[in-house]
């Protein structure tokens, strides 16, 4: 089986995505352009360089970070394709990650794995270290008012 | 003098605790009756300066926040020798009653918020008719552990940085931008502070994280 048969036979596993999966997909691919326009988030993780899967449990990112900023950001799965670190969560959990005031629980990614509508795996020291980088950059949707219905 | 100069007045106190003399900073404000407040685990008494400003407050209570030994202005004990800090119950609870009694509080109120607001269940259980009331600010009986706090004390990370992300987590979201800031600001101090002492605000947050000591968790089940 070549390269390419694989990484179609991994897609096909992955289960079409529904509106509101698609919605905080689409939401979820513009979060590097917004992290361009946040120079003091880009700098804050300007020590950080980390390949990290991110993004909607059935439908992630692999996301390539270089001195804080987005090099890369590429639907997954990609044929093996490393991660350090992996932070999946629920459309549900995203959109309501991205109101402008959320509601206790949802507001926060801990807070999300605590309440099981998100899970993080892998080596969490890229992660941790950059915890509240994570925390910023994860909810540029909401600060931009480009969040998804709930 | 142009500058506006807030009311409250800082001062040390020296307090026997298990035998063992520490040097006690307070800040206070106010006359009445006493009212002792308690700041979060790896905090000082900072987090209370808008009450301890507060006029209305400061006209019926005699408004008093210590930090506790290891954290803010209060050193470690002077016979510290470089071994880890870690409050138990009996210790934070030890540690108010003296403060109260070094400065002859007369049936204070206690006031604390978050590890604060638990001890204060524990003073309630087995020291009751030593104060008017207690009372518990964000209190629980027992937290479940909602993160490892090894990350907050270890070589390769910045314990303060984790802190401070930890505890933006806490805030609400709709909070000032201002406060949410300053909480921030002094929960990545607090811990830098401490960990040049080894695990100050670690041993305490570890409490409020990993779930309150058994004998408290005993004790409070008793009596619910």
């Amino acid at each position: 089986m070549s390269a390419l048969q694989e990484n179609a036979c991994l897609k096909r596993m992955t289960p079409s995505p529904t509106p509101a999966d698609a919605a905080v997909i689409k939401a979820f691919a513009g979060i590097p352009g917004l992290l361009e326009q946040a120079p003091a988030l880009m700098a804050r993780g300007r020590a950080l360089d980390c390949e990290c899967l991110l993004g909607p449990l059935d439908h992630p990112f692999h996301v390539s970070i270089r001195s804080g900023r987005i090099v890369d950001l590429t639907p997954a799965p990609v044929l093996m394709r490393s991660w350090r670190f992996s932070y999946r969560a629920t459309s549900t959990a995203w959109s309501e990650y991205w109101e402008p005031a959320p509601r206790p629980g949802w507001h926060d990614l801990l807070a999300l794995t605590k309440r099981e509508e998100a899970t993080l795996e892998g080596d969490l020291h890229p992660f941790m270290t950059h915890l509240q980088y994570f925390k910023d950059v994860l909810a540029l949707p909401r600060r931009h008012g480009s969040a998804v219905p709930a | 003098m142009t500058g506006y100069i807030e009311p409250m007045v800082g001062r040390y106190v020296h307090v026997a605790i298990d035998g063992e003399m520490h040097r006690i900073y307070f800040e206070e404000n106010g006359t009445g009756i006493p009212l002792v407040c308690l700041h979060t685990a790896g905090s000082d008494g900072r987090q209370w300066r808008h009450l301890l400003a507060d006029e209305e407050f400061a006209k019926k209570f005699r408004i008093i926040a210590f930090d506790m030994p290891w954290h803010g202005k209060s050193n470690p004990p002077a016979g510290w020798t470089g071994e880890e800090y870690r409050l138990t119950t009996a210790r934070y609870t030890a540690t108010i009653r003296a403060f109260c009694h070094a400065l002859g509080l007369q049936k204070p109120v206690v006031m604390g918020c978050s590890i604060g607001g638990r001890i204060v269940l524990n003073l309630a259980i087995d020291h009751a008719r030593e104060f008017r009331a207690l009372i518990g600010l964000e209190a629980a009986d027992f937290q479940a552990p909602w993160y490892d706090t090894s990350w907050l004390h270890r070589p390769d990370v910045h314990g303060g940085e984790v802190c401070a992300a930890l505890v933006s987590g806490l805030i609400a979201p709709q909070s000032p931008d201002v406060s949410r800031r300053e909480t921030l600001w002094a929960s990545c101090r607090a811990d830098r502070a401490s960990s040049r002492a080894t695990s100050i605000s670690i041993g305490s947050t570890a409490i409020c994280a990993a779930g309150w000591e058994r004998s408290t968790l005993r004790h409070v089940r008793s009596i619910c």
